[in-house]
């Protein structure tokens, strides 16, 4: 990254995960979800593994459900095909709704986004001071640095990593829910489009120069 | 630490909600431990809650609801995979049979909710048997379609007077059947056949007393 130069963040994914105990993942099949109106109808499936502890269904346009005894994971992997703020969270509230009897718990709301054009030296550049421990082993070769904000509802985790593709951003934010806190866990994830805002916002408060989307 | 690597593999646990796919040799160890477990289940030989302290923590963990949610998942998983079963015979014919026979299923299993409550259904292991017989006629002539008491699946063709084949079936692969038809040397008898079979060969059996393939489909 040029000295000066605006870069903007560019969301890669984005995924709601839910905490539970005693999901069946057997259930987990593409008649299923479109029988109870989860998903379209015609979506095509690329990709599905499901055994008891573990299923794993992958659509055409990178829509993915994982469903494990004690996790629930739906992911937007490219919101270029779906709508993240509104259709991600239907999907995922649809779910719970087809299977009140599971106990659901906490629920992460997760982004990915990334920096182009930048790389791990840009991270250190910009979080690091310079110094002795920075070449001491040859020079540094990759910089990671993780932020939690666990004092706050909901918890917020930043993961600043670089890859091939530029810096990226792993955003979580992270609640807790008691099992019959039904009403407020729908509510957290129906605000999902808020979240990635909340992000976009702190994000200008990162050392690094960039334009926001 | 030397490694950044290991510096990211580290801090990812203790966040519990980033999406996070198994590895694929955590799927293959996750679906033996829960095959073991399904044994030991299906063996009635350990309760789940011994289970769960005789192996190590992580399996423990993962057990931790109660027997009770477990049959409630079980009902879950089973009234499914009965609706699946039923759309799959729905698809395993002529459009118009397949929509009846689906029909006719589907109420009598709302009959057997509102008499027997909500936790009996039709028998998975019969549909199946009844999927795999109608699959073998894909022109198959409308049943008259019961549920036993059991929640067995029996089906019915009359044709002609005096002409009747039906099937009863017990479980995934084995049925129960008779054939009714005319002597036809002595056109005042009705010749009487029933037997005990395997659902893959019991049309062939049939055919051969007389040609029942013919009256059923059409």
């Amino acid at each position: 990254m040029k000295t000066g130069e605006k870069m903007a963040l560019e969301m890669l994914n984005a995924s709601v995960v839910i905490l539970s105990e005693g999901n069946n993942p057997k259930l987990l099949n593409h008649d299923f979800l479109a029988r109870n109106k989860i998903v379209p109808e015609d979506w095509h499936v690329r990709d599905v593994v499901i055994t008891p502890p573990f299923s794993n269904i992958v659509y055409e346009n990178d829509v993915q459900f994982v469903v494990e005894l004690n996790k629930l994971q739906i992911r937007a992997g490219n919101p270029e095909h779906i709508d993240c703020d509104r259709d991600l969270p239907k999907m995922v509230m649809d779910y719970l709704r087809v299977l009140p009897h599971v106990s659901y718990l906490g629920v992460g709301i997760n982004f990915v986004f990334v920096l182009k054009d930048s790389s791990h030296d840009d991270i250190r550049k910009n979080f690091l001071h310079d110094g002795p421990w920075l070449d001491k082993e040859g020079n540094i070769s990759k910089v990671a640095i993780e932020f939690n904000y666990l004092n706050v509802e909901p918890q917020f985790n930043l993961k600043i990593d670089s890859h091939t593709s530029g810096i990226l951003f792993s955003v979580n934010y992270h609640q807790n829910f008691k099992p019959d806190q039904e009403k407020q866990r729908m509510q957290y994830i129906s605000e999902m489009g808020k979240l990635k805002i909340r992000f976009l916002e702190f994000a200008r408060h990162l050392p690094i120069v960039w334009e926001q989307e | 630490m030397s490694s950044s690597t290991a510096v990211i593999n580290d801090i990812s646990p203790s966040v519990p909600t980033f999406f996070n796919v198994p590895s694929k040799a955590e799927k293959v160890d996750l679906f033996y431990k829960d095959l073991l477990h399904n044994t030991a289940l299906n063996l009635s030989e350990v309760s789940i809650s011994s289970i769960g302290t005789s192996r190590d923590g992580t399996r423990a963990d993962r057990i931790s609801f109660s027997e009770e949610n477990l049959a409630e998942l079980t009902g879950q998983w089973r009234r499914f995979a009965v609706s699946e079963q039923i759309d799959r015979i729905r698809n395993c014919c002529s459009p118009a049979t397949g929509n009846a026979i689906a029909d006719r299923l589907g109420n009598l299993r709302q009959y057997l909710c509102e008499e027997e409550g909500p936790k009996i259904d039709i028998s998975l292991d019969s549909l199946q048997a009844m999927h795999v017989f109608i699959e073998q006629i894909p022109d198959v002539r409308l049943p008259q379609i019961s549920l036993t008491a059991e929640g067995d699946v029996y089906l019915r063709w009359k044709s002609e007077p005096d002409r009747l084949f039906s099937i009863h079936f017990l479980d995934d692969r084995r049925v129960r059947f008779a054939i009714f038809y005319p002597n036809p040397r002595h056109e005042q008898m009705i010749n009487r056949h029933s037997g005990y079979e395997t659902v893959d060969t019991v049309l062939t059996s049939a055919d051969k007393i007389c040609s029942v393939r013919d009256w059923i489909s059409g």
